[in-house]
């Protein structure tokens, strides 16, 4: 049986993605959506694993469950663009104009530790560079620094592009 | 491997199960990394009877008592397919040894 033989519901996959880290496992999944287009796009295969540091995780993409629209127990996996305590954290899609509030640590199920496109590692946005983006992000500016990001790049990738620029632009 | 009838299974750390659509999902969790894309194992009402009684406290011969008496049915049938359905999830590493008494 595989996975596109299933209809599976946002809250079993959360429920799955629960059970594999208590058990400190990773799970690996395709993403829905582009709620974090650039970084995170539709159909891209990202692995979430347990979440290593909270007092560093500035930017970090994580997984948690949440309201999405209508539906409640939905399992979201955006940015965290600000620790607001010890143990708060303001989380937000990067393609997403508004956040999706504050939650707890305990909310967190896991963070994002690789995403694959086409095959191919696609991992730029949870590096270092993740801390701008998130300033970027919690600013609202991130799309648009990105366009401009991208025009001015372009005329520099002629030719045999890196793996990761090549990824990032797909 | 033979499975006998005094033999007590339990199911592995290495799973991950979660009904869906009515059906049990089984998840083998590979080099520490549970994969939705690879393949997935689905049981059905009758394996998923066993499955539950696969709890590291029943031998195969009870949990074959168990169901001939649910599902009254004729002694041999129920016996094979527990025992076709342990061979098969053993195999796969879904359930380990607990007790063998």
């Amino acid at each position: 049986l595989y996975l596109d033989q299933l209809s599976i519901s946002s809250k079993d996959l959360s429920e799955m993605v629960r059970l594999t880290i208590a058990k400190g496992c990773s799970f690996r999944f395709k993403a829905k959506g582009n709620s974090m287009h650039p970084f995170i796009r539709h159909n891209d295969i990202i692995t979430i694993g347990p979440m290593k540091d909270f007092s560093d995780s500035l930017g970090a993409v994580v997984a948690i469950v949440g309201s999405n629209f209508e539906r409640t127990d939905h399992l979201i996996v955006h940015r965290i663009v600000s620790i607001c305590c010890k143990d708060e954290f303001l989380i937000k899609g990067d393609n997403h104009n508004h956040s999706d509030g504050i939650f707890h640590g305990s909310d967190i199920l896991g963070e994002v530790i690789n995403i694959k496109r086409n095959g191919q590692p696609a991992n730029f946005g949870i590096g270092k560079e993740r801390y701008a983006i998130a300033f970027l992000s919690k600013s609202n500016v991130l799309l648009p620094v990105v366009k401009i990001f991208k025009k001015v790049i372009s005329p520099f990738i002629k030719g045999k592009k890196s793996e990761a620029v090549t990824n990032y632009y797909n | 491997m033979k499975s006998k009838l005094s033999t007590i299974y339990r199911k592995s750390d290495g799973i991950v199960a979660r009904e869906i659509s009515g059906e049990l999902i089984i998840i083998p969790i590979s080099s520490g990394v549970g994969d939705m894309g690879n393949e997935l194992y689905a049981l059905d009402e009758t394996a998923k009877e066993i499955w539950a009684r696969i709890d590291g406290k029943n031998t195969l011969g009870e949990i074959i008592d168990i169901l001939e008496e649910l599902y009254n049915a004729p002694a041999g049938v129920i016996q094979e397919d527990v025992m076709g359905l342990v061979e098969e999830i053993l195999k796969r590493g879904f359930v380990t040894e607990a007790v063998d008494l």
